[in-house]
């Protein structure tokens, strides 16, 4: 009886320890979810769906549809495009200060969106460095913004799997007579396609998904689904027509993750086959015109840094730090009501709480997907578990945002005025890379171990903690300054829930950009810096940890 | 003919390659022999032109390949674990050096079938090669590397990833098909029977210097010192009194040796009940053809030999023992 109880006792467990992570998801995820569809789709409590028709019929639901699947794709090429080169540049070769570009890539993908609507509106603003391009507050902003947004994802996803091919294939072809062409397009490409198609489609949902960077850089002329969700529900109060996008972004998110997903089990099974060898090499001269463009891709990530740097430190006259002493004023503008350090506190805090309850709840959740069950129903269940965690990467964080509001208003979860929504809404959002950061490392865990651990008389959890703690050390720390980064930067949903006295710094620096003036302008650039600060100074200690997974997928 | 003069190649502070030089002729099979991390596979890459030499030349016919890229030398590579392009059939793996030279599909497809035939795997033309056994993978490398006709074929211990008795078998298909086919080839590799059963002539490597070279039966008899002998299998090496009185029970000429030492294989002593030395048994462990012996040899000191497996031997147990003087090598000390 005791055996047999020990023996079922794994299965039992696990399933007890699903429930908090699944209950999070319920609650925080689905319902508000789900109060954001009822509203739409059952006005006065029967089914109405006369409005889908049309709504999807309005000549600007046409035109935003076409907008934001237009610019999504363009995004998606141009990134390849100039992530390819420097994905070779930091993956193949080695070259002194190669850690330090490669952190300097990764940085955009971490920074708060709205800052980078900052930096290149200080970039492209008639007063700024490329101002006489005319770029400001065209849809070109807004292309170059998801470029420099997403770089980090192509260059490690496609880098990290172009470091482990084996360079011995590329060498065969090239003793058979290939030219360097020909290795690449016949050797080369097809082993690196999986990897670029995953990268393809997370950028895309990126791009498509982009809520921050479009409402700072094309204000109300350019729309994309999330924007117009947004506009629907703030401005026009037209639920129905939101809850009708949402829909259609979430069938659209659900259909891309799933693409993502397959290329990425083939892509982890494709990698196990290889003997990982590493073939970087010194550049030779030959590699010079792929080291232009990697030089160049590093130029465009720089130059809006840069931008935002020097112009928070220069008013009309010349250097000052003025900007930065008018960020502890209270009093420094009449349109806010807190300092921005005193909004730096609030993120701070809210950031911490979020990642706290990311990463505990993404841990659970992690050695629950990393499971292998015995039989077909468990492994599907485990996969849908998986899936179903990997969705508030996608669906609107405005639809979660305004679901939060108009779901969790009352008895018996009454939220609305309470302090918890912000950090439940940021762990959220990265709940799911938490996950993703933390699963491969248990899934490349060889469960015989656990067996030779079982073997020798430790108990199921026993064998667990023996064998799969030591290697999970780094991976949380990782995650969890990850979690913590986005968490700080999140503006999505926290634009909905933060209290207007409680506001963050991202919800700040965009309430400053919308209202005229130098000092306002000013502070939004250096509360901007400071947080830019912030975020890659604690990614800068993720990146020292190595893990692999950060910004790849 | 291939001239290799005088190569070296460096990896920063480090010489992986160390003046190495050597020739082979049109149609000729030699074998770098060396432990791993002896520099032989970057020896193999110098040569196919995938490392820059530090200094040296590699000519081929005379014409110096300083200035050839890889993929015009007209040379193939092929690995230990074959490298076959996954997202490819087997034929077409086999018919990538066809193709890149624009052949017309039907000749490919021709070409294709009978160089499987050729290497035993005819009707695996549509197979994936994940879905292929480790010695069928290594055949179709070989089938793909064929193909090319190369001008010579470099072979980077192509053997080494197969369990032993496919390893045996193939070396001896992979010998036929190289002399069948007529190609030239180098092979590196630190497996002595790959060496012994495919090559020609032998090289031996050490810390990227080539110290001997010659034919392989001539390399396998008489190395040129001790650390080769011990490396090519001599477990025993002997001096002054012992090493004279070994030689002349293998009915080797003794004399003239005195300052040399004698290298002693285990199969060159073995227990026969009326042999010229006498010892003490200390220890026997049976192995699959023979029982191997742990001895105290009067007037030698301690060896290994070799007994039949129907002998029964206790440690303490006298025996007579017989010396084979082809197992007896002289080295210089």
């Amino acid at each position: 009886m005791s055996l047999l109880g020990r023996r079922a006792a794994p299965g039992w467990a696990l399933a007890a320890l699903a429930v908090l992570p699944l209950a999070f998801l319920a609650v925080f995820f689905l319902l508000p979810l789900g109060g954001m569809l009822a509203r739409g789709f059952l006005p006065d409590g029967t089914l109405d769906l006369s409005a889908v028709g049309e709504v999807l019929g309005r000549a600007r639901t046409g035109r935003v549809l076409a907008f934001t699947v237009g610019m999504a794709a363009a995004g998606t090429v141009l990134t390849l495009l100039l992530g390819m080169p420097l994905a070779y540049v930091l993956y193949r070769l080695t070259f002194p200060g190669r850690a330090l570009v490669r952190a300097v890539v990764v940085m955009p993908f971490v920074l708060p969106t709205v800052v980078v609507g900052v930096m290149f509106r200080s970039l492209l603003a008639p007063t700024g460095a490329l101002g006489v391009l005319g770029w400001d507050g065209s849809w070109v902003a807004i292309l170059l913004a998801y470029v420099f947004f997403n770089l980090a994802v192509v260059v490690r996803t496609v880098g990290g799997t172009w470091e482990g091919l084996d360079s011995r294939a590329e060498d065969s072809a090239r003793a058979l007579g290939a030219t360097p062409w020909q290795v690449f397009r016949t050797v080369t490409l097809p082993a690196l396609t999986p990897a670029m198609v995953s990268a393809a489609t997370l950028v895309f949902l990126f791009c498509s998904t982009a809520f921050g960077v479009v409402l700072t850089l094309g204000g109300l002329r350019y729309g994309t689904i999330e924007t117009e969700i947004y506009l629907l529900t703030t401005q026009f109060l037209d639920l129905q027509a939101a809850a009708v996008l949402s829909v259609l972004q979430l069938v659209a998110v659900v259909a891309m993750l799933a693409v993502a997903a397959r290329t990425r089990t083939r892509r982890e099974q494709a990698l196990r086959r290889g003997g990982a060898r590493s073939a970087a090499r010194r550049p030779r001269s030959h590699d010079i015109p792929l080291l232009s463009l990697a030089a160049l891709a590093v130029g465009f990530v720089l130059l809006p840094v840069g931008s935002l740097v020097w112009r928070s430190l220069h008013d009309g006259d010349g250097w000052t730090l003025r900007y930065y002493r008018l960020l502890g004023d209270p009093g420094a503008t009449p349109a806010l009501r807190v300092s921005v350090t005193d909004a730096l506190g609030n993120s701070l805090r809210t950031a911490i709480d979020a990642t706290v309850v990311a990463v505990v709840l993404g841990l659970i959740v992690a050695v629950l997907v990393s499971r292998r069950p015995s039989t077909r129903r468990g492994r599907r269940l485990v996969s849908a578990v998986d899936g179903a965690f990997m969705l508030p990467l996608g669906i609107s964080a405005v639809t979660i945002g305004f679901g939060f509001l108009i779901t969790l208003d009352r008895p018996p979860l009454d939220l609305r005025s309470s302090a918890v929504l912000v950090p439940i809404a940021q762990a959220m959002v990265a709940l799911p890379l938490v996950v993703r950061l933390v699963t491969p490392v248990l899934r490349g865990v060889d469960p015989r171990l656990r067996q030779a651990a079982s073997a020798l008389g430790a108990g199921p959890f026993r064998a667990a903690w023996t064998v799969e703690s030591p290697v999970l050390v780094r991976p949380l720390l990782a995650a969890t300054g990850f979690a913590f980064a986005v968490s700080l930067g999140e503006f999505g949903a926290t634009s909905f829930l933060a209290r207007p006295d409680r506001p963050t710094v991202p919800v700040l620096i965009f309430d400053l950009i919308g209202r005229p003036g130098a000092d306002n302008l000013g502070m939004a650039l250096a509360a901007s810096v400071v947080l830019s600060v912030v975020t890659v100074g604690v990614m800068g200690v993720v990146e020292r940890l190595r893990v692999a997974g950060v910004g790849a997928f | 003919m291939l001239t290799v003069e005088g190569v070296s190649v460096r990896f920063g502070d480090t010489v992986a390659v160390d003046d190495v030089s050597f020739e082979l002729a049109r149609g000729e099979v030699l074998a770098v022999l060396g432990p791993s991390g002896c520099g032989k596979s970057t020896l193999l890459r110098a040569v196919a032109g995938l490392e820059e030499l530090a200094s040296g030349s590699v000519l081929l016919e005379g014409r110096d390949l300083a200035d050839v890229p890889t993929h015009r030398r007209g040379f193939a590579l092929m690995f230990q674990d074959g490298q076959l392009f996954a997202q490819q059939s087997v034929a077409e793996n086999v018919g990538y050096a066809l193709r890149l030279r624009r052949m017309p599909a039907a000749k490919v497809r021709a070409r294709v079938a009978e160089l499987l035939e050729l290497v035993g795997l005819p009707a695996y033309g549509d197979r994936r090669p994940g879905t292929l056994s480790g010695g069928e993978q290594q055949r179709v490398a070989l089938a793909r590397a064929l193909a090319a006709e190369p001008r010579v074929l470099l072979l980077d211990e192509p053997l080494s990833a197969l369990d032993r008795s496919l390893r045996e078998r193939l070396a001896g298909d992979l010998r036929d098909i190289l002399v069948r086919t007529g190609t030239t080839a180098l092979l590196v590799t630190h497996d002595h029977d790959e060496a012994f059963t495919v090559a020609d002539r032998m090289g031996v490597m050490f810390d990227g210097r080539l110290v001997q070279q010659g034919p392989t039966l001539q390399v396998w008899r008489e190395p040129a010192d001790e650390r080769t002998a011990r490396f090519l299998g001599f477990h025993h090496v002997v001096t002054g009194e012992p090493a004279r009185r070994l030689l002349e029970a293998g009915g080797r000429e003794a004399d003239g040796v005195e300052g040399c030492a004698v290298a002693v294989r285990r199969s060159a002593v073995w227990v026969t009940d009326d042999g010229p030395l006498a010892g003490t048994v200390r220890d026997a462990v049976a192995v699959t053809d023979a029982v191997r012996l742990e001895l105290d040899v009067e007037g030698v000191g301690p060896l290994e030999a070799l007994a039949a497996q129907s002998a029964r031997l206790e440690p303490g147990a006298r025996v007579r023992l017989k010396v084979y003087g082809t197992g007896l090598a002289v080295v210089p000390r």
